[in-house]
Parts: structure tokens; sequence; C-alpha cells
């Protein structure tokens, strides 16, 4: 019993709570963004996000409040700069990842005294959220999820064949922006978890293990969840005891995972 | 009334036009076959006439709707290059594959109902592939897969079918049962068909009509009529016009 005591500290119930709101979200966008060939867009908005947290930080607003907005602009961004300028859709998102970091690193040297906080956004701080950022997690993941789960018909038919949906009438380009906002909002909120440098990781990891060994788009969203909560669950457990890192453990066990399923699908 | 409505169409790429001033009528239960050399216009035809590609100018009308307000996609059944199919890493099983088929027919949420997997079964069964309802589409072979994709372009009983250059990764043996239910869609069921291919060898076995496309229509009408004029015989010289129409004899 002496093992579970530290199910008490009301942190840790916390970092449960919030992470695995996340994890859920992570572990469905994810597939989405892995199918469509889009699995950079976590990396180039969660880039982003540190130079929005920086401005947060900055004027004094809530980190997440700020970069909500911010990364869903860019994400637009992106967006528009790969349909008007015909340039490819990575070198977009290299161009305002590239941005977006640089912007935090410019405001973190010019305004001193909250280069702590900003880092921590770097690396991830589960253990740290707060009961508001719990509810934030909560209220931002269920919008994201309901999202997900009215779109669902149309999210499969445009990852499946574009083309087709087209001519079913899906609004293929609606989908594609609903797809880029939600993907905004949700590394937003997986940055606090695993981190600027790791929030792909939870992205792709989930996902692409439960591609290994899914027989069915819903099992692989089953699998997916699965892997997502297994990770956030061990990392913070084995992250506790050992006294690591906890989101680069998260990504660690993530990545375990992945290995587990590949050579699950070559027995 | 008309099916398809096509008045002086223009297409292309920016300013290169690929299509030029085509204009023809479908009537119902044509069964048209679409034809002309390699990079000739007949999938970027297609990709006009069913949104996919913008128009620069002239009109289209299905069911006697303009194009741009035309709503009613479940009237009309595609199945797409094979080429140009879906992601292969997809675990999308048979059914939820052919499930996406009737999202035509269905308002926000889209939700499918015990109703349309009925439809969507009897679809499977109706081409003989309900069997493989829970297979995942990748694991399947090119004639199961197409059999599968013709099952969702028909699960939303459609008035029309395209079908653009269906038999690419066929066999011969394949091919021919394929095009045996595709004709058995046109001739039972009333089905109209606008079939592209490369092959214009084979195609007027099957269809009735020829739309013969190089950049500008060459020739819309009936097959006979083609096989018959000598304006024809002029154009192509009268080996390739007999090579064209000697399957049609056949029939």
């Amino acid at each position: 019993m002496e093992w579970f005591s530290f199910l008490q500290y009301s942190f840790i119930q916390r970092a449960f709570l919030a992470g695995s709101f996340i994890a859920v979200l992570c572990a469905v966008l994810g597939l989405f963004l892995v199918l469509r060939r889009m699995s950079f867009i976590g990396d180039g908005l969660s880039h982003v996000s540190f130079g929005a947290v920086a401005v947060g930080l900055l004027f004094g607003v809530y980190p997440i409040y700020a970069a909500v907005p911010i990364v869903i602009l860019a994400s637009f961004f992106i967006y528009k700069l790969s349909e008007k300028s015909k340039m490819y859709g990575d070198a977009a998102i290299g161009i305002v990842s590239a941005v977006g970091i640089s912007t935090g690193v410019i405001i973190s040297s010019v305004a001193n005294g909250f280069n702590v906080d900003l880092f921590s956004y770097l690396f991830g701080s589960i253990l740290s959220v707060s009961i508001s950022d719990v509810w934030v997690s909560f209220i931002l993941s269920s919008l994201v999820f309901f999202v997900l789960l009215f779109f669902y018909q149309d999210l499969f038919s445009v990852t499946f064949e574009e083309d087709y949906a087209l001519v079913t009438g899906v609004k293929v380009k609606m989908i594609n922006i609903l797809i880029l906002v939600v993907s905004a909002i949700t590394v937003v909120l997986a940055v606090k978890v695993v981190g600027v440098m790791l929030v792909s990781a939870l992205l792709i990891l989930p996902a692409v293990s439960a591609l290994q060994v899914a027989k069915g788009f819903k099992m692989a969203i089953v699998l997916s969840i699965t892997f997502a909560l297994i990770s956030v669950f061990l990392g913070i457990i084995v992250s506790f005891f050992a006294n690591l890192p906890t989101g680069a453990v998260i990504v660690f066990v993530s990545f375990l995972l992945f290995l587990l399923t590949l050579i699950w699908r070559r027995i | 009334m008309s099916i398809v409505k096509v008045e002086n169409l223009n297409l292309g790429y920016g300013n290169d036009l690929v299509v030029k001033d085509v204009s023809f009528v479908v009537e119902k239960g044509d069964y048209i076959g679409v034809v002309g050399p390699n990079g000739a216009g007949k999938s970027t035809l297609i990709k006009g006439l069913l949104n996919l590609l913008p128009i620069n100018s002239g009109n289209v009308s299905f069911f006697g709707e303009p194009l741009k307000n035309f709503k009613d996609w479940g009237r009309i059944g595609y199945l797409p290059q094979k080429s140009s199919l879906f992601n292969p890493l997809f675990p999308a099983t048979v059914m939820e594959v052919v499930q996406t088929g009737l999202l035509s027919q269905k308002k926000f949420p889209k939700k499918i109902t015990s109703f349309d997997r009925e439809k969507v079964f009897s679809a499977m069964k109706h081409l003989g592939i309900e069997n493989l309802k829970d297979q995942m589409i990748s694991r399947l072979s090119g004639g199961q897969q197409q059999r599968v994709f013709l099952a969702r372009a028909m699960v939303s009983n459609p008035e029309i079918l395209f079908l653009d250059e269906p038999s690419t990764a066929l066999d011969q043996e394949t091919r021919e049962g394929f095009f045996e239910t595709i004709s058995h869609l046109n001739k039972i069921h009333g089905l109209t068909i606008i079939l592209i291919t490369h092959d214009s060898v084979h195609v007027g076995h099957y269809a009735n009509k020829l739309l013969y496309i190089d950049h500008k229509l060459v020739y819309y009408g009936l097959f006979k009529d083609f096989c018959l004029s000598k304006e024809m015989e002029k154009e192509f010289g009268g080996y390739s016009q007999h090579i064209i129409c000697h399957q049609h004899h056949k029939k």
C-alpha cells in the first residue's frame, strides 16, 4: 500500500487528470495528422507556442490564454502560405516554426525575470499544473473532442481519400482548417505536459504504434488512446520515483510501446 | 431531361488549357466510353465535371441544375483512378470504406445508422464482397479493392456512374469480370455510365456511345455511327477506325 501513497499528493492527482485529457486528445488527433502526412504540424505549432507563451508572460497574461489565439493564427498562416504561395506544406511549417522559436528567444533575452517560467515550457512541467490548468485542459479537451466526434465521418473520408470526399459533397477546405485549429489548441495544451521539444512525440508515437497493430480505424483510435494513457500514467509514476523529467519519461515510455508494437507485428 | 449537359467547356491548370471548347449531352441509360491519347484531357474532363478542378469557362449542369448550385451528390457515383486512390497506411475496413459513399446524403452531424449499415451490406452483397466486410482494405487484391470502391460508389444508389481508368491495375480475367458487372448495372438497372479508358480497342465491346477527345472534342455520338462515318475514317485512317470498331461489331 505504501507504494500507492504518492497518489495522495494533490499535484500528482492534478497531473494524472490534466495528462489524461490531453493524452486522449493527442491520441485521436495524432491519428488524423499521421495519416494525412501532417505529423510535423505539431512540431511547428509547438515552437510557435513557445513564442506565444513568452508573449503571454511578457504582458502578464495567463500563458495558455495568450498561446491559444496566437497558435491558431499561426496555423491559418501555415495553411494560407502553403495554399496561396504554392509552397510545400513542410516548408511553410518550417518558416512559422523558426519565427515562433526566435520570437520566444528574443523576448526572453529582452525581458529578464520570467526565463525560469518560459523554459519550463520547453521540456514540460506536468507536475506543476495548477487546478486552473486542469480546468482549462478539461474544457478545451472536451471542446476539441466533441468537434472531432461531430465531424468524425467527414474527417475519416477526407483522410482516407480527399478527392472522393469532395465528390460526396464533404467540405474538404473547412475540414482541413478544422484540423489545423484543433491541432493548434491541442499543441498548446500538450506543451504543458511534455514541453515544446517533445510535443510532436505525444501526437505521433501513440498513433503510429496503434497503426502497427490495428485492424480497423475504430480499433486504431482505441489503441492510440490506450497507448497515450499508458505513456502518461507510467511516465508520471516512473519520473516521480526515479526523479527524472516527466515529459521526457512520458515520451520514452511511448517510444518503448512503439517498439513493442513493432515486435508484435513481426511475430 | 438530360443527365449531364456540357457547353463550351474549357479546363486546365492555370492558363494552360487541357480541355478546349467541349460540348456534349449525356442521356439516361447511356454507356459512354471516353477515349483519347495520353494527356489528351480525359481525366481532366471528368475532374472538371465532378468539381475537383475549377472550370475556366463554359457551363456544366447535372439533372438540369448548374454545377455551382448542385448539391445532390448522392445521385452521382465516382470510381477514381487506381493510382490516385487511398492512403495505403490507413487501417480502414471494407465496411468503413463503403460507408463513406453515403456521406453525400447526410446532413450535419453525419451519423451512420443501422439502416445505413443495411444499405452498405446490401451494396457489398450485390457485388459479392459481403464476406470481406471486416477485412482491411489494404490487404485485399487489386480486383477485390476495385469491387469495394464500386460498392462505395453504388451505395448511394446513383443515377450516373463515372469511372476513371478503373481497370489499370487489374489482370485480364478480373478486368473482364469487372466490366461485365458494369454492363449489367447499365443494362439491367439503367445506370448511366461514363467510362474513361485508354483502351480504345475494347471499349466498344461495352459502350454504346463514344466520346473521343484530343484536347478538343473529336467525336461524340453512337459507336455504330462512328464506325460508319467517312469523316472519322478520314480523321483516324481506315485501319485505326477498324481497330476501335472491331469489338463493337463483335458485340
